[in-house]
């Protein structure tokens, strides 16, 4: 087809077309082109009927740029000799394709589409389903199969020695183990068949043991070959090495969907003479999987721990710093709410301690430092009531009444109770019974309120009794 | 130079009769086009070649008429001049 031809041979076809001597044919082509050449220089412009026109054209010198360096460059003018071929024989040259026509195409004609190559998929998961159909019947002959549930399982039987699991589609079986059961083969076939038993079982718990037996054919092994029943054990653990090691790529696909479980020999028991044979990487990756759980739930629980540390200390934090604020902010805000109807009574037994209030009262004062002209007084005052409380308030203390953290106080008991009415603040009960409003966290942390600003209305406030730490 | 005018200056160079010489332009022509056919490239020295050159399809758009246009692919023979012939011609180009 297409090749180089050279002159001599153009020259040779002459000389044979034209029956004259080559060497005459020779000097007419050399002539030929000469004669082009010269009238071309000459008049710039030769047509050869049956060739085409040459025609001189000169270019004009442009600028351009550097395609590396982008520095702009001169490019010289200089003249180009164009050729059009003759229709005759551009005709001629364009035969094999002058069938073609151009075609107008229309607007919505994508282009796009010509070009796109149909993408062909393979559906791999439907193909195993139909050959286990055919090994089921073919293994029923041979062996009682007990598959619970195994439409869904698929099992792909290879002619050869291959046996593929694959994946279930099914979401609640994740894991399925193949357990080849060699049969004493028959001396004469040479064929040895392996069932593979897949005992898949749910993640969780191991309830339905499915199982699905799957015949596959091993190829001629000349160790299996004389196998008889004495040799069984061997040939077992060699072709359990076979697979492991000719069908590496496909196991691993089965090791990795391994269960937990051993495998239930329900399916053994029907079968006539199997074997059931555990290759030993199946405990590896028993072990591997295990592991892996460990490490989740390990991960995870301490995730779970972290974040409840996280609140826990927030929490504290919270509670440390609410109640040396509160002091310093209160005036403002407690003077709005905390409006109480007058209802509920006052407890007789807390009346009782009332009694002990005179003293009790100046305990508080001298600690505010207010009235340090009182301190002398206070003092002896705080001194017996101390003393009296002290019998008082060791069991009351026992009863763990809630204490303010950090606070210079202790709660001991209850002094009295208080009603929330229209017009009464915590500011103002603390100025009652303290004779300050310092006290507002104390009463707080009797009463369990978190906000002191919000205080529902009838609530019994209790009055702690405090002590100096 | 048309290409009576061509044959003329032929025959008058081989000292050839002008019937002889568009036999024999005939003939020369002939056998190119056999080797054109058939897809060779003609090396002629101090000249140029001649290669056939495959166009691939390609669509082209009329820009009056909006038209798109799918061009068939062909088949064109180009002609490529030698070193020399450029030359030749682009002194010969500067003189005239």
């Amino acid at each position: 087809m297409s090749r180089r031809v050279l002159l001599s041979e153009i020259v040779d076809g002459l000389a044979t077309r034209a029956s004259i001597p080559n060497r005459f044919a020779e000097d007419f082509v050399q002539a030929f082109f000469n004669v082009i050449e010269e009238n071309l220089v000459r008049e710039k412009l030769v047509k050869v009927k049956g060739l085409g026109t040459f025609k001189l054209i000169d270019v004009e010198a442009r600028e351009s740029i550097h395609v590396s360096t982008g520095e702009r460059i001169l490019l010289a003018g200089h003249t180009k000799v164009s050729f059009t071929p003759d229709p005759v024989l551009r005709d001629a040259v364009n035969r094999p394709f002058a069938d073609f026509e151009t075609v107008v195409l229309n607007e919505a004609t994508p282009t796009e589409l010509m070009e796109r190559i149909d993408e062909v998929q393979v559906p791999e998961a439907d193909e195993a389903a139909i050959p286990e159909v055919d090994i089921v019947s073919k293994v029923a002959s041979v062996e009682e199969t007990v598959p619970d549930e195994g439409a869904n399982e698929v099992v792909e039987a290879a002619p050869e020695v291959e046996t593929t699991p694959e994946r279930e589609v099914a979401p609640e079986v994740e894991t399925s183990v193949p357990v080849e059961e060699v049969t004493p083969s028959e001396v004469i076939s040479d064929e040895h068949e392996i069932v593979v038993e897949e005992l898949p079982k749910t993640e969780k718990t191991s309830e339905d043991v499915e199982t699905i037996v799957e015949e596959a054919h091993v190829a001629e092994e000349p160790v299996v070959e004389g196998s008889s029943v004495k040799e069984e054990t061997v040939v077992e653990e060699q072709t359990a090495e076979e697979q492991s090691t000719e069908d590496s790529p496909v196991e691993k696909q089965a090791t990795e969907k391994q269960p937990i479980e051993e495998p239930t020999s329900t399916v053994s028991a029907d079968t006539a003479s199997p074997l059931v044979s555990t290759p030993k990487h199946r405990e590896n990756y028993y072990l591997n999987e295990t592991q892996e759980e460990t490490h989740m739930t390990r991960n995870i629980l301490l995730g779970l721990l972290g974040a409840l540390l996280c609140m826990f200390l927030g929490y504290a934090i919270c509670f440390y710093f609410r109640p040396f604020e509160l002091p310093t902010l209160s005036p403002a805000p407690q003077s709005q709410r905390q409006f109480v109807p007058a209802s509920s009574s006052d407890e007789s037994a807390i009346e009782a301690e009332d009694g002990a209030k005179p003293a009790e009262l100046a305990e508080p004062a001298e600690v505010t430092g207010d009235k340090a002209a009182n301190s002398d007084a206070a003092d002896a005052a705080s001194a017996s009531a101390s003393t009296e409380k002290a019998v008082v308030a060791q069991p009351a203390t026992a009863t763990s009444y809630p204490q303010l953290e950090g606070g210079d106080y202790q709660i001991v008991g209850v002094k009295g109770t208080e009603v929330m009415k229209p017009g009464k603040t915590l500011l103002n009960i603390s100025l009652k019974y303290y004779q300050s409003t310092d006290f507002v966290p104390y009463i707080c942390k009797m009463n369990g309120i978190d906000n002191p600003d919000v205080v529902p209305l009838d609530m019994e406030l209790k009055i702690p009794e405090l002590k100096k730490k | 130079m048309n290409n009576k005018e061509f044959v003329a200056a032929l025959s008058l160079k081989e000292n050839y009769k002008l019937r002889d010489t568009r036999m024999l332009i005939q003939h020369l022509l002939a056998e190119l086009t056999a080797q054109f056919e058939e897809e060779n490239s003609v090396l002629v020295p101090n000249f140029g070649s001649f290669e056939v050159k495959k166009r691939m399809e390609r669509v082209i758009n009329n820009p009056t008429t909006g038209q798109r246009l799918l061009v068939p692919p062909r088949l064109t023979l180009t002609f490529k001049s030698s070193a020399a012939l450029r030359e030749r011609t682009k002194e010969g180009g500067d003189e005239a």
